[in-house]
């Protein structure tokens, strides 16, 4: 049965819409800023010295829920030293296009030699591309992504009702 | 000496339980310390690994596994001895001698080494010369028994 | 034997009724409750109390925490864990922050670490934080104590679980504890390595990191890896073991405790022998003979193509050369294809197997347990079947008298036991559990112990056993599998068309060697550019028993499953065996479960693939008819000493190709009764020259106490070319 008084009213509410302002952002030409703490590619890190802090126990890898780490360890000796321990990791990967960006990886790691990071933009044409090696953990990320005001996040809520 | 170790053993039932007079043995022949050759040996004689007699050797405190002098200083530090100045008497040996518990002095004559309590409580210090006890030993005594061992030589 | 005397214990209120005498570790574990333990281990004699982690309130005792592992089940005993005192419970968590003191925050890098019970128990009884500030001890490390073993001191709780097992099981005495109290550590002698055939095994005692495989340093953390529970194929006994492995790659091997066969420990041949899989000669690809070119790869179906000319060219005068380590299955497939598909039913069997020794059948663990031992035959049993060797000597722990005999002469000295006037004829025939063991060549498959053992009345003692131990690690599923293929016999092909090489055991059999020199054609199946490939037309990639699915017969008789624990680079020989059958007509399942199923409505009674089962149960004996000897071979005469040669435990293909391992390798020593070397003035250590017609050998003189007078024993790869008999001097 039709209801024409109802199909006017619902029309109503799609005029209305026009004369607001759009909240669509220009994505990539506008980059919304993620909160300081979002977790997006990992890095892995180094000491001063330039010894990797990874020692390859694959904790992280035990960790992980969706598998995507892969871990072969070998041995530091004295003429090829790589990390501080007595072992290091030989082959570090990451399956990008498996990780949920969960964290549990940094969470696990005993030597804080991984951590993740906030860029999100990591797309690639081949899925074998989207494993990333050791190598590319260690570099640091090009910075692609703004990062919100840390201070805005970590005030309480009241406030940031009062300030946004 | 092997033959000498077998005779000992023939006294026991088993020829392992002579272990330890065949270490003593050994330890007289090798110039008071047991060398790696040694433990070949009594292990040879016993029937028993080498690595064995090790173990055992390392347990006991008068058998050496490095060099020792021509004389063995060995001097208690013990409580009572302790209590009476033995870390004194220690103090003047080391003058004496320029060397620290545990080393042998340049010129290979005396080695001074550190002992727990060698039952001569009631004397202390006591001070062990060459496996004979001197109690008790101040630390004016000390020139004296340096002196008594370099004149020995 | 008498029902022991049961008694009733309560654990933390649950009352239990064991055997009088049983460990308290135990009687808690009947009651359903768990006592931690690190040192404790009853495979290695009596329980020492050294770690204390085993803690517990006993009532009755005195008011403080007693070591549950050196009690025993008592009647009315009322015994309280962590589970219900306090006291147990402070004990076991103060006792596991004094082993915490010193033990290095290595989780993260340790290989142990996942898998260690250390980790386990501080976890679920120690403290969750540490009180110590002041710096740990430190020790270098690891420190190889032998190139298959790592040591890291820092590690070591000083459980004495190794010392005990170099002590009292292995009794080889090389690993021990030296100095005292807070300075003991465990050490070899000197900077000798660990050497010994089961050294290996201490690293699975090992409840902490500090001793572990070297092989397996920093390869897989225990939740990267896949188990594969196997047999050992590399000797006869057949131990139980589990294949570690990751990413495609076996990276260790570990025991899986059959207590019947191995008792849980496996040799160091077993453990570390995986490394050949991955050798730099392996052939994976078959190799055509081209004229001009020498061996070229070819593809799979050119290979197959040209292994059927081959065959075809023979017309059935082929002569197939066995090894004794194929499967079951792909002997009785190989066995279908020559002997039906061919009709040749020549074959170099890698063994003689004599039924007769099945009527005396016994589990090897029974021999822990005999009475009176008598090994007869040229070969160490440690050499031949090593796990049998840890029998011995538990038998000998047990109070049992193993007498050695017949060394040069087997055959002569059974007939001689069983004669009527021999004093230990005598004393076997009185004994309640006599065991008779045939280790060395010669032996007619244990027709000669056999014939033995039934003359001295072991037929009527259930308890009695005789084992023969076979060459090859399965041997006998070989022989049994060949001759269950077909009931027809053939005169042997003379000339012979072509030689069929199964496998690198038979590669390297000077008799198979020769037999190729008068073979028109020579077919091979090798794993390794070893001997072969010098003298095939045409050579198929073999497979290892790591690489392999079917059944294996070990010495006991017992048949066990061989799982596949790494896919081989090649295709396996039962693919190709069952493609070549099926363009003779015959039909071969390439499925190792099928092949099973019509071998064992033949021989095994009808037992179905699926239930050979995880441990498999030994088959009853078996009666025979009457036995007969058959006559031994006669000694060879001539001056000098009887040479004796014996195939070491370290060697054949899969070791040599191992570096680990080549420091277990048999020293080029020429072993001497005291007698003769008293005689020719000889001393331990002397370099000699050993003699025979023509040719001399160097080696250095042993002196074994075991050996009897007139024979010299020279392992097999130094006594090469060495004749019958020798003359020992000193050079």
């Amino acid at each position: 049965m039709p209801q024409p008084l109802d199909t006017v009213k619902g029309f109503g509410v799609t005029f209305k819409q026009i004369f607001k302002k759009p909240i669509t952002q220009e994505y990539p030409e506008v980059k919304r800023p993620v909160y300081p703490r979002f977790r997006g590619r990992h890095r892995l890190w180094r000491f001063e010295n330039g010894l990797e802090k990874c020692v390859g126990c694959s904790l992280c890898a035990a960790a992980c829920p969706a598998d995507c780490i892969r871990v072969v360890a070998a041995e530091n000796t004295p003429d090829n030293r790589i990390s501080a321990g007595e072992r290091y990791a030989r082959i570090y990967e990451i399956n990008m296009s498996r990780c949920i960006f969960c964290g549990y990886c940094e969470l696990a790691c005993p030597f804080d030699a991984i951590t993740l990071g906030n860029e999100y933009e990591i797309s690639e044409y081949a899925r074998d591309d989207q494993i990333y090696t050791k190598d590319m953990l260690l570099a640091p990320p090009i910075k692609r992504t703004p990062v919100a005001d840390a201070e805005l996040y970590d005030t309480p809520i009241p406030y940031y009702k009062e300030h946004a | 000496m092997i033959d000498e170790i077998r005779r000992v053993a023939e006294q026991y039932p088993v020829a392992r339980s002579a272990i330890l007079p065949a270490l003593r043995i050994a330890q007289e022949r090798h110039g008071g310390w047991l060398p790696p050759e040694a433990f070949e040996e009594v292990g040879e004689a016993l029937d028993l690994t080498p690595a064995y007699c090790k173990a055992v050797a390392s347990f006991y405190d008068m058998f050496h596994l490095e060099p020792v002098g021509r004389h063995l200083v060995e001097l208690c530090t013990n409580v009572s001895c302790a209590l009476v100045g033995a870390q004194q008497v220690l103090e003047a040996f080391e003058e004496e001698l320029g060397v620290r518990p545990g080393e042998t002095t340049e010129d290979g004559a005396v080695t001074l080494r550190t002992i727990e309590c060698a039952g001569g409580c009631g004397w202390g210090t006591v001070v062990v010369v060459d496996h004979r006890y001197r109690e008790p030993v101040r630390a004016e005594d000390v020139p004296g028994i340096v002196q008594e061992l370099r004149d020995a030589d | 034997m008498s029902v022991p005397e049961l008694v009733t214990v309560s654990v933390d209120g649950r009352e239990v009724q064991v055997p009088k005498g049983t460990g308290l570790v135990e009687t808690a574990l009947a009651a359903g409750i768990e006592i931690p333990v690190f040192c404790y281990e009853p495979r290695l004699g009596p329980a020492i109390g050294a770690c204390r982690m085993c803690l517990v309130e006993v009532e009755g005792m005195p008011p403080k925490p007693q070591a549950a592992c050196t009690l025993t089940a008592q009647d009315g005993m009322v015994v309280k864990t962590a589970l219900t005192s306090q006291l147990a419970r402070n004990a076991q968590n103060a006792t596991l922050e004094f082993i915490l003191v010193n033990h290095p925050l290595d989780c993260p890098v340790c290989d142990k670490g996942g898998e260690c019970p250390l980790q386990d128990l501080t976890f679920r009884f120690g403290p969750g934080r540490t009180r110590m500030t002041f710096p740990k001890r430190t020790f270098d490390k690891p420190i190889p104590i032998s190139p298959t073993i790592s040591l890291d001191r820092e590690r070591c709780i000083l459980c004495y679980r190794c010392t005990r097992f170099s002590e009292s099981v292995a009794e080889d005495g090389e690993l021990v504890a030296v100095n005292r109290g807070a300075q003991s550590m465990i050490a070899t002698f000197e900077d000798e390595p660990y050497r010994g055939r089961f050294s290996g095994n201490v690293t699975e005692l090992c409840p902490v990191g500090a001793l572990l495989p070297t092989t397996y340093r920093f390869e897989a953390r225990p939740w990267e890896i896949q188990t594969v529970p196997t047999v050992c194929g590399l000797c006869p006994v057949g131990c139980n073991v589990n294949v570690t492995t990751r990413e495609g790659k076996v990276k260790r091997v570990l025991s899986r405790n059959h207590p019947d066969v191995d008792g849980g420990w496996i040799c160091d041949k077993g453990r570390f022998a995986f490394g050949h899989l991955g050798a730099r000669d392996r052939i994976v690809d078959p190799l055509r003979r081209q004229r001009r070119r020498g061996l070229q790869p070819a593809g799979w179906d050119e290979a197959v193509d040209e292994a059927e000319r081959l065959l075809r060219a023979a017309q059935g005068r082929i002569v197939t050369a066995l090894s004794g380590s194929e499967t079951v299955e792909q002997a009785y497939g190989l066995a279908k294809l020559m002997r039906t598909g061919l009709g040749a039913h020549t074959a170099v069997l890698p063994e003689e197997i004599s039924d007769a020794v099945d009527g005396f059948r016994l589990p090897l663990s029974a021999i822990a347990g005999a009475e009176l031992i008598v090994v007869v035959g040229d070969d160490p049993v440690e050499e031949r079947a090593p796990i049998v060797d840890l029998w011995l000597r538990a038998a000998r722990r047990n109070g049992a008298e193993v007498v050695t005999t017949g060394v040069g002469g087997g055959a002569k000295a059974c007939r001689q036991l069983a004669g009527e006037d021999d004093e230990l004829g005598r004393r076997l025939r009185e004994s309640d559990r006599p065991v008779l063991i045939w280790s060395g060549s010669g032996g007619a498959g244990g027709a000669h112990v056999a014939a033995c053992a039934e003359r001295l009345g072991f037929g009527s003692k259930p308890d009695s056993g005789v084992f023969y131990l076979p060459l090859t690690p399965n041997g006998r599923g070989v022989v049994e599998a060949w001759s269950a293929a077909s009931d027809d016999e053939g005169p042997d092909p003379d000339p012979i068309g072509l030689l069929f090489v199964s496998g690198d055991e038979a590669a390297s059999d000077p008799s198979v060697r020769s037999l190729a020199e008068r073979a028109d054609a020579v077919i091979a199946t090798t794993m390794f550019q070893g001997s072969a490939v010098g003298w095939a037309d045409l050579v198929l990639p073999g497979t290892s028993y790591l690489e392999r699915d079917g059944t294996f017969v070990n010495l006991e008789g017992r048949l066990q499953r061989l799982r596949r624990a790494v896919v081989p680079p090649t295709p396996d020989e039962l693919a190709w065996i069952s493609q070549l059958a099926g363009r003779f007509g015959v039909e071969v399942s390439p499925y190792p479960s099928v092949v099973f199923g019509e071998l064992s409505e033949r021989i095994f009674g009808g037992l179905p693939y699926g239930e050979v089962g995880e441990r498999a149960a030994l088959r009853g004996r078996e009666p025979t008819g009457e036995l007969r000897a058959p006559a031994p071979a006669a000694t060879p005469k001539g001056r000098g000493l009887r040479l004796v040669r014996y195939r070491p435990l370290f060697s054949g293909a899969a070791v040599e190709r191992v570096p680990e391992l080549a420091f277990q390798r048999p020293a080029a020593e020429v072993q001497l009764s005291p007698q003769d070397a008293r005689r020719l003035r000889i001393k331990a250590g002397d370099e000699v020259d050993v003699r025979s017609n023509g040719t001399s050998r160097r080696l250095r003189a042993r002196i074994d106490k075991g050996l009897v007078a007139g024979v010299a024993r020279i392992a097999d790869e130094h006594a090469e070319e060495l004749q019958a008999t020798v003359e020992v001097a000193r050079a």
